[in-house]
């Protein structure tokens, strides 16, 4: 068998870091040029997204029987507000033997405070659905982001980040205005493939929140924060491909706002 | 099933989504640690998962070259 397939032993721990968006812009570029021309490293990614979309799915996880979940209840004590107070146990759980089990339990009670915008989610997945089913995908159709952010000059408030993405595949397709629970955003549209993935753009709202994925109606949407602005992903691809989407729009803004 | 410091490292990532420096400070490892772990931990499952025998051949070669 060649060896061609192999990722290469130096770049591994690069691309697991790329895949959780833990790598640095600068290492970040490195490696994507790297990955175009080594399909080893390609594969491997894709393995590991393959991996993460499994670890993902719902099914995959371990439902705990209710008796145990009450007692785990009991002992962590009322839900707090916010998922800090249940990392600080973390420790605690996970040296027992019923570590698994109880990482599982507490991963289904933390997740419910990712779910604490549906109504922001469920008004992104509308303008997504909206804006595919009237035909107006688009305001300005170009795929030359130097063209697009001027395009929102003196048309919205505030100036959204406009990177170029066709070399991590997702080519721009345009911009376009649009409302959200009433107020003004700026909507920048790319593909991938067939698909189209929506980026709603706003000024941070003084509770901003953590970045997070999450799925409303089948459509994944990945939602964060950076430099006073709010984003928000939705499309119909694969969540893992939406975070890829995701890591790639915060490597590259960076990038641009650097000057790299 | 993956030995602990693997498993232990795959949950904080992939259930509850803890950053590396999360994870590091929660397990105590430094950060290059809680990546190479966690590249091992995608890997041994990957091997059960998606049942690739290259990436076997691979993990012994990473395996090798890692030595931490």
């Amino acid at each position: 068998m060649t060896e061609p397939t192999a990722c290469c032993a130096d770049r591994m721990m690069a691309v697991h870091a790329f895949s959780d968006g833990e790598l640095d812009a600068l290492a970040s570029v490195e490696l994507e040029e790297h990955l175009r021309s080594c399909a080893g490293c390609r594969r491997a990614l894709d393995d590991v997204v393959q991996l993460r979309t499994m670890l993902a799915d719902p099914v995959l996880r371990m439902q705990s029987p209710d008796l145990l979940r009450r007692r785990v209840e009991r002992i962590a004590g009322p839900r707090p507000g916010s998922a800090s107070a249940g990392r600080g146990r973390a420790r605690d759980w996970l040296g027992g033997a019923l570590g698994g089990a109880l990482a599982a339990s507490i991963a289904l009670w933390l997740a419910v405070p990712q779910l604490n915008a549906p109504s922001m989610a469920g008004l992104v997945v509308d303008g997504h659905v909206r804006s595919l089913q009237a035909g107006h995908l688009t305001d300005i159709a170009y795929s030359d982001r130097h063209v697009v952010k001027p395009w929102f000059n003196g048309r919205i408030s505030f100036a959204p980040p406009v990177v170029d993405l066709r070399g991590q595949g997702f080519p721009m397709i345009g911009g376009r205005l649009d409302v959200l629970a009433g107020q003004d955003v700026a909507v920048l549209v790319y593909g991938r493939r067939r698909h189209v993935i929506n980026l709603f753009v706003r000024p941070a709202s003084a509770v901003s929140t953590a970045p997070a994925l999450e799925s409303e109606n089948g459509y994944h949407l990945a939602r964060w924060s950076a430099d006073g602005l709010e984003f928000w992903a939705v499309s119909d691809v694969d969540g893992a491909t939406l975070r890829a989407f995701r890591n790639a729009c915060r490597f590259r803004a960076g990038a641009v706002e650097t000057g790299r | 099933m993956l030995p602990e410091p693997f498993r232990e490292t795959l949950i904080l990532r992939e259930l509850e989504q803890f950053s590396y420096q999360e994870i590091a400070a929660t397990t105590g490892a430094p950060i290059g640690t809680v990546m190479s772990r966690l590249a091992r931990a995608r890997q041994m499952l990957g091997v059960l998962l998606l049942g690739r025998a290259e990436d076997a051949a691979f993990h012994a070669n990473s395996q090798r070259g890692q030595a931490r």
